[in-house]
């Protein structure tokens, strides 16, 4: 949870601040940077980019409670310019990234591993849904979709979850 | 919600911790953006037509006069202060202080400590330069270092290429602070594999290089200079360091940011409990006590036990979330095991097992 004080402090060019807010988010930048490009390198870019844009331009946010959208937001229109401008597929490793946390249920190694299976489309809104656990009409205005093409991404995103779930189930037993 | 939705919720929760080398990654560039942000004159005269006429004459005047002085757009570095940083990477390692000096003329350094985990081994070393001849900006560090054996030679490794990858602790104008890293590009092997406790090694520092920084026409570009050292410090590893890793935690403890033994002490880092933490005008105080804090040795030896109070303290405009407690301890040559339990007031008992 990030503290408004913070962010004000921030926004009034409080380098700290700012340092601190990141490390408070740095795991929900790293996994969208993950969830949405598929070279290592462009991730760094794309969270380096949208650190020194978030830095430089903070003073535009006007309502504190609404910094972590903002700076989600930058991200992906960050990651997209990249995925525009390079095509190159590359398996981006989950540990190159992350602590590989041992799940309770043996059959799922990882959820983001899994959530890198469904349609590329639906990745981004099933994250921000569940694991961050934004409104859908919030998720429209990060992903600049209407809010129906955004229930239609996570019914179908869940759909497909499902399915490699189960599978994944039925083949461990 | 049904309940995949909540299952999903709880996997979710559970993963995507970002590993220590992206969150090192991230902290250094956090800490370079108070260098990277532009000064902001131009959006404020942006809207003044006039003003901003008078802004490009001033800049084109003063472009020219820098092409004849490079000098002119020389800009005094701030020092990064980054203490916690560095309290990080040292975290979950073996340090070991060397203190070692070398120098030249041009050129002093220092070998602080020698910190080893379970994939590489780091030398904490800062580089000063002696000349200060000029303005310009420069950043010293170390370029060709290797490790050798007592007499000289080249230390026998399964690979022959390892990896030196340094990062920056702090620096100022001059001198720097960085550990260098050295690992193996296969990730097979550690050089703690190779170099053994009680046996002396030398590190040799062939060249110092400096990234001289200088600004031209607004664009930042860097002169490399090299200088040839050639020197040796030895060093050796103490067997009385223990390893962080063999650390057991209680699985769903998060009090513990660190606990390691050096050669006098059990030091524990505690994280204070967040939702304790009261903000008022920017400090702030979060208080917990140890009830009870039992030292044993595996064959059940008590060493230490007392009870504490532990208290933030805030530093260098920030608050503390952890505070460092030093318990002075004998080792035992023979005991290669200690236990070490505690009571803390807000959670349940908690126990963990350090391993020489």
């Amino acid at each position: 949870m990030i503290d408004l004080k913070q962010i004000e402090k921030a926004i009034n060019n409080d380098h700290e601040a700012f340092a601190s807010i990141i490390k408070i988010i740095q795991n929900e930048l790293f996994s969208i940077a993950y969830l949405k490009l598929t070279n290592k390198s462009n991730v760094h870019d794309a969270i380096q980019e949208t650190l020194i844009n978030a830095y430089t331009n903070i003073t535009k946010v006007k309502q504190t409670q609404y910094f972590k959208t903002w700076i989600i937001k930058i991200l992906i229109n960050e990651c997209q310019k990249i995925n525009q401008k390079d095509n190159r597929y590359i398996n981006v490793d989950y540990e190159e990234y992350f602590i590989n946390a041992t799940s309770d249920n043996t059959y799922i190694s990882n959820i983001f591993e899994i959530l890198k299976e469904i349609d590329y489309k639906y990745q981004i809104a099933i994250y921000l849904y569940y694991a961050q656990e934004y409104q859908i009409n919030e998720i429209a205005k990060i992903l600049n979709e209407n809010e129906n093409t955004i229930k239609t991404r996570l019914k179908r995103g869940k759909e497909q979850l499902k399915n490699i779930l189960e599978k994944k189930e039925n083949q461990n037993g | 919600m049904d309940k995949f939705d909540k299952d999903l919720k709880d996997l979710f929760q559970k993963q995507a911790i970002i590993n220590e080398e992206q969150e090192n990654w991230l902290d250094h560039k956090v800490n370079n953006l108070e260098r990277k942000k532009q000064p902001q004159l131009f959006s404020l005269f942006k809207k003044h037509r006039l003003a901003s006429v008078v802004i490009t004459l001033l800049f084109v005047t003063v472009s020219i006069f820098a092409a004849s002085n490079l000098q002119l757009f020389e800009t005094s570095k701030v020092p990064i202060s980054n203490d916690k940083a560095i309290a990080r990477k040292f975290q979950n390692k073996q340090v070991q202080n060397i203190n070692q000096t070398i120098e030249n003329d041009e050129v002093k350094i220092t070998i602080n400590d020698i910190l080893v985990d379970s994939k590489a081994i780091y030398f904490d070393a800062e580089v000063t330069l002696k000349s200060k001849k000029d303005n310009l900006i420069k950043y010293p560090y170390l370029n060709k270092i290797s490790i050798l054996n007592d007499d000289g030679s080249k230390i026998k490794t399964q690979n022959s290429s390892w990896r030196l990858d340094p990062e920056t602790l702090n620096y100022v104008n001059n001198k720097s602070r960085e550990l260098y890293k050295y690992t193996d590009i296969s990730n097979k092997q550690t050089l703690k594999d190779i170099i053994k406790n009680n046996k002396s090694y030398k590190l040799k520092i062939e060249e110092v290089i400096i990234n001289r920084q200088v600004k031209k026409d607004s664009e930042e570009y860097q002169k490399y200079q090299t200088l040839n050292i050639n020197k040796t410090i030895d060093f050796k590893l103490d067997n009385k360091i223990n390893s962080i890793e063999s650390i057991k935690y209680h699985s769903d403890n998060k009090d513990i940011k660190v606990m390691y033994l050096d050669n006098t002490s059990l030091n524990i880092e505690f994280i204070l409990n967040e939702s304790k933490k009261s903000y008022d005008n920017y400090e702030v105080e979060s208080t917990d006590f140890i009830d009870s804090l039992n030292i044993v040795t595996k064959d059940g030896t008590i060493i230490h036990t007392d009870g504490f109070e532990i208290k933030s303290n805030y530093q260098n405009n920030k608050y503390q979330d952890y505070i460092k407690v030093s318990f002075p301890i004998t080792l035992q040559q023979s005991q290669d095991q200690y236990k070490f339990t505690y009571n803390l007031k807000s959670t349940n008992k908690f126990e963990a097992i350090i391993t020489k």
